[in-house]
């Protein structure tokens, strides 16, 4: 499936883009579309224990599973306030 | 009154939002820019954000403090970009009856923030800037959860 990752802060800084078009197995889960991105930038792989997931704006578990591809965003820890 | 602006903050705007005949208790938090951080001087904060999401988590902690206390107005505001010590980045106003809930519900506001909102901020220096790594970014009901553990913790 083709999914569109979005990356903030500490993480587009590691990746170098804020916005990525991924080719990702299908039923793939967040945290396995993160481990997959972090083979080809490795700069990101020290990040992967923090980072949270969101689909369409809201949290998602690394482990959930969602019907079609759509935008999955990479939060590293927020330090909003 | 939720907001995301790159504009600075007047606070007076907040404490017009929550206007009402029948609150007895209004609360004003500011979040300003602090010329220091962990002992190292900071000369200003650049804060960005995931702004759909943002808007969306700030709503969820206002529609998650109106259930947990008798509030009759809220506002959040928080602002991005580039500001200088002394400057606001962050306020919430609260208005209810009596003030004790005032104060809880603001108090919960702005911690809840802090963890749910995807907001970053990166810290200047005289030495350089980097981004700050504050909480692992997780839903309210998570955070609930937390606050709850460690009470049962801390008895």
């Amino acid at each position: 499936m083709k999914i569109t990752v979005l990356l903030f802060a500490s993480l587009r800084d590691a990746v170098g883009a804020s916005r990525l078009e991924l080719e990702a197995p299908d039923e793939s889960t967040p945290r396995q579309i993160a481990e997959l991105l972090a083979e080809s930038h490795a700069s990101l792989r020290p990040h992967l224990r923090t980072i949270a997931y969101a689909i369409d704006g809201e949290f998602v578990a690394g482990d959930a599973k969602w019907a079609e591809a759509k935008e999955l965003a990479l939060l590293p820890p927020v330090s909003g306030g | 009154m939720i907001q995301i602006t790159s504009r600075p903050i007047e606070p007076g705007a907040l404490l017009s939002a929550v206007e009402d005949d029948g609150s007895g208790g209004t609360v004003l938090f500011l979040g300003c820019v602090r010329d220091h951080s962990q002992g190292q001087k900071v000369i200003a904060l650049e804060y960005e954000a995931y702004e759909p999401m943002a808007l969306r988590q700030m709503e969820h902690i206002k529609a998650e403090v109106c259930q947990r206390w008798p509030v009759r107005r809220l506002a959040i505001a928080h602002r991005l970009g580039y500001m200088k010590v002394g400057e606001i980045s962050v306020a919430i106003a609260v208005s209810c009856a009596h003030r004790a809930e005032a104060f809880e519900a603001c108090r919960f506001a702005i911690d809840t923030l802090k963890h749910t909102v995807p907001i970053w901020k990166k810290e200047y220096r005289p030495d350089g800037s980097h981004w700050v790594e504050g909480c692992a970014a997780h839903p309210i009901a998570a955070q609930t959860e937390t606050h709850e553990r460690k009470e049962e913790v801390s008895v």
